[in-house]
């Protein structure tokens, strides 16, 4: 059972992508809708929305299983006319590690559109069997539909890269997300999640801000089904973040960060 | 005759196509269709009305010399000689005095049989312009599977373009788009419009754009327009034939063993110049192709053509000679007065005539399939009430000889539609008759051994200014073997900020040969058509969300049932389009 469950998440390498809590808690999203330096990973585009220097770290165990253990750490902050953002993750043990570095960097073209590019450098290291790398490009953009509708879109690698001597794809996605602010404290989002290799998922998730210094989210992802929540505690420069998600078959994922926004 | 200009708009270009005459088997060129989709959606500028319009190859011969003797749209729009088509379409144009226009975004998802991904964007720059297309077709593992690309700059007397484009010439003999002159009730306003010159190449076909750089120059001695590239295609060749892969799917181990298989080294030059009362132009092409294991294959192919008008007659024609040393030709005649419009076409193409972007009036169009044939084509208007009529009678050519007949097919139809304000009808009726085999001549008979027959019937009824219904009734004969009937019911109702449309068809089909087909709910970009062909109920709905910004968000969902009482597991069908402009 344990092989195959493991068989099923791990069809490829880095399937999965470093996520921050606060979009894994909204339906494990690809948005980085709230600004969470980790977000550039996954969001290239979001990078322009970092209007002040923001570091984050994540951590968290997929599955309940050690061999899918992540840390990730990110940095994000204007640059001259544009904005940049530096990062690195890793997820694995020591007998399988997958590492992920990234520079991305974005640009607002006007008030209503954004859009970023993330450089990857793929690392993949099996004990006894050596390491081998590749580089990935992603793409994004943030649009301003109205004041209260945005339009995000992602591809991820979108070069085609390849790893090793058999030259295994990495996982090549398309995402399209509807954010929609029905009031100011309330966020609502339905993301399309396309691996070329799979089925889509559709995810759906939001947020809402309780208090000053609380923020919950909740969300749910088709194919496979899995429902998500976590909350944010706010604190001056400082949010402190944890999510879970659940699974039909096996354990829950958890996920907890923290994020340090400096003037 | 034609009474005062109609001031109804329309909301689609699929609406338009419909208006326009086009029938749900019709082969519409995407450009055509990206490019009236354009004009609906954005605001332009009166030069850009002027150059979008006549670069469509749908737009009647007479409606494009009103629009190029227009001096600004109040003019156009005061025109009552422009078909009720055209006049809907201009009342749909919103004007700016200056382009406004920076970037147009649409991405496009369909659920059918996986997922179809298509991402387009068209912008400017002061002089220059953009287009970008990325595309993935259900089951490809590339993101950007397809993709084109151009930059253009434009100025007064010259146009440059690098990456992706086409060059239309003559009246495609040698260069043309990807789908050839539709034969039909409207072929009287689309077979005489001549190539217009190089375009950014903007269709998801994948195997008919040049990749490369092109250009025009307006000189006093005329307008040269020339395109050099060097593109890759899928497909191999077999012998002295090309054998393109034109699916553009890369699913299987076979499809991607024949993709980019091929590259082709492609130059054309073509020159053209109006004199007093005719045009004369020509038409050069040289291109080498060669597959990944030393085959090539040369073509070289040259031709002239010709247009020109003498009061209420107009005509003209192309010939092509290729290294082959096949001559093809094509030319027509068509008259015109404010009630009655003629047209008669001859057309003889040999074998092994065609080039790599032939694409001329035809009933085959495989390489080695010539034909010889005469289309005529008339429509009379009197008041509310317009009639069509057409006849085509083609034999392909292959081993001709005087007493021996191959592949005859005779096909003809007639039209009637009437419209007001409120009510549209139109009726049809279409016989083919088909010989597939090789017969002699005489003394017998000609026993056609494939006979189709379809009937048609529409009538839309505008109920408020912010509802409209539409019946429509299809049915097809086959061979006295199989036949089928289909009935569809169609509204738009618009409600502010959406428009939803929905259709219900209901369908009694013996098999594949007796088909009906109807216009499926199409997305922006889309001109498709579903072909039924079995018992069947289907319905569905589409919703365009419109708002006063920039943007319109589209949903559509089908469902299908293979039983007439909607019993079983229906098979869905979604989409979902946003389109931005900037």
């Amino acid at each position: 059972m344990y092989v195959l469950s493991l068989s099923t998440f791990l069809f490829a390498a880095f399937e999965h992508y470093p996520s921050n809590p606060a979009a894994v808690g909204s339906g494990l999203l690809n948005v980085n809708i709230y600004a969470h330096a980790i977000g550039v990973f996954s969001d290239p585009a979001s990078v322009t929305a970092f209007k002040k220097r923001n570091v984050a770290i994540s951590s968290g165990k997929r599955f309940g299983l050690n061999l899918l253990r992540h840390h990730s750490t990110a940095i994000a902050q204007p640059f001259k006319k544009g904005f940049i953002a530096v990062g690195a993750s890793f997820l694995g043990d020591k007998l399988y590690g997958e590492t992920i570095w990234c520079l991305a960097m974005g640009r607002s073209l006007s008030d209503k559109l954004n859009i970023g590019m993330g450089i990857m450098v793929y690392n993949l290291q099996i004990k006894n069997y050596g390491s081998a790398s590749s580089v990935g490009i992603n793409i994004g953009w943030r649009m301003e539909l109205n004041e209260s509708l945005r339009w995000r879109g992602i591809w991820r690698n979108i070069n085609r890269p390849t790893i090793g001597k058999s030259k295994d794809a990495i996982p090549q996605v398309i995402v399209s997300a509807l954010v929609y602010n029905p009031i100011p404290k309330a966020t609502l989002v339905m993301e399309w999640e396309q691996d070329t290799s799979y089925k889509s998922r559709l995810k759906f998730g939001g947020e809402l801000k309780l208090l000053p210094w609380v923020v919950i989210h909740t969300g749910h992802a088709s194919y496979p089904g899995q429902t998500t929540a976590g909350f944010e505690i706010l604190y001056k420069q400082l949010n402190i973040n944890y999510a879970v998600s659940s699974h039909s078959h096996l354990d829950l994922s958890h996920w907890f960060g923290v994020g340090l926004t400096i003037r | 005759m034609w009474g005062l200009p109609s001031a109804e708009k329309i909301h689609s270009a699929e609406d338009w196509f419909v208006l326009l005459g086009y029938d749900a088997e019709s082969s519409i060129p995407e450009e055509d269709l990206n490019d009236i989709q354009h004009l609906i959606n954005t605001p332009v500028a009166y030069a850009d009305v002027v150059s979008i319009l006549t670069g469509t190859s749908v737009l009647p011969v007479s409606d494009l010399d009103i629009i190029l003797k227009a001096k600004d749209m109040n003019d156009l729009k005061s025109n009552n000689h422009l078909s009720i088509a055209t006049q809907q379409l201009i009342n749909s144009i919103r004007i700016v005095v200056t382009n406004p226009l920076k970037l147009s975004i649409k991405e496009k998802i369909s659920f059918q049989d996986g997922v179809r991904h298509d991402w387009r964007a068209i912008g400017s720059f002061g002089k220059y312009g953009f287009g970008i297309l990325l595309e993935k077709d259900p089951g490809e593992q590339h993101i950007v599977d397809h993709n084109s690309i151009y930059l253009k700059w434009n100025s007064l007397n010259m146009n440059f373009i690098a990456g992706d484009h086409q060059l239309i010439g003559g009246y495609g003999l040698i260069a043309w788009r990807s789908t050839s002159v539709h034969k039909g009730f409207e072929t009287v306003n689309t077979l005489p419009r001549q190539g217009k010159g190089i375009k950014g190449y903007r269709s998801s076909n994948e195997y008919w754009s040049t990749r490369g750089f092109g250009g025009e120059q307006q000189t006093q001695f005329g307008k040269f327009t020339y395109s050099l590239g060097r593109t890759y295609q899928d497909g191999y060749l077999s012998g002295e034939e090309i054998k393109l892969d034109k699916t553009g799917l890369h699913l299987t181990q076979n499809d991607l063993l024949k993709q980019n298989q091929l590259v082709e080294n492609a130059a054309t030059v073509m020159w053209n110049n109006n004199y007093t009362s005719y045009q004369l132009g020509a038409l050069l092409n040289a291109q080498s192709v060669e597959d990944n294991e030393g085959g090539k294959i040369q073509q070289r192919s040259v031709s002239i053509f010709t247009s020109g008008r003498q009061n209420e007659l107009h005509w003209f024609g192309e010939t092509a000679l290729n290294n082959h040393s096949s001559t093809a030709v094509l030319g027509g005649a068509f008259y015109r007065t404010g009630s009655i419009k003629y047209l008669i076409s001859l057309r003889y193409y040999p074998t092994n005539f065609r080039t790599y972007r032939t694409q001329p009036f035809s009933e085959w169009q495989g390489q080695e399939e010539g034909e010889k044939g005469i289309f005529q084509n008339v429509q009379l208007k009197y008041e509310k009430h317009i009639i069509s009529l057409y006849s085509d009678i083609a034999e392909k050519i292959e081993d001709n000889t005087l007493t021996t007949s191959n592949n005859i097919k005779y096909e003809s139809g007639i039209r009637w539609q009437w419209h007001s304000k409120k009510h549209r009808f139109k009726t049809q009726y279409r016989v083919s008759n088909q010989l597939q085999m090789n017969q002699m001549y005489f003394p017998n008979s000609i026993n056609y051994n494939i006979n189709r027959t379809t009937a048609k019937g529409q009538y839309q009824f505008q109920a408020t200014k912010d509802l409209d219904l539409r019946w429509q009734i299809n049915s097809t004969f086959y061979n006295n073997e199989s036949q089928g009937l289909g009935i569809e019911t169609r509204f738009n109702w618009k409600i502010p900020n959406f428009v939803i449309t929905g259709s219900w068809i209901t369908a009694n089909v013996d098999d594949y040969n007796g088909r009906v087909y109807f216009w499926n709910l199409n997305l922006p970009g889309e001109m498709r058509s579903l072909a039924v062909s079995d018992n069947k109920q289907l319905l569905g709905f589409k919703i365009k969300m419109k708002s006063k910004n920039n943007y319109q968000i589209y949903v559509r969902w089908r469902s299908a049932w293979k039983t007439m009482n909607f019993s079983g597991t229906p098979d869905q069908r979604y989409a979902l389009a946003i389109q931005i402009i900037f």
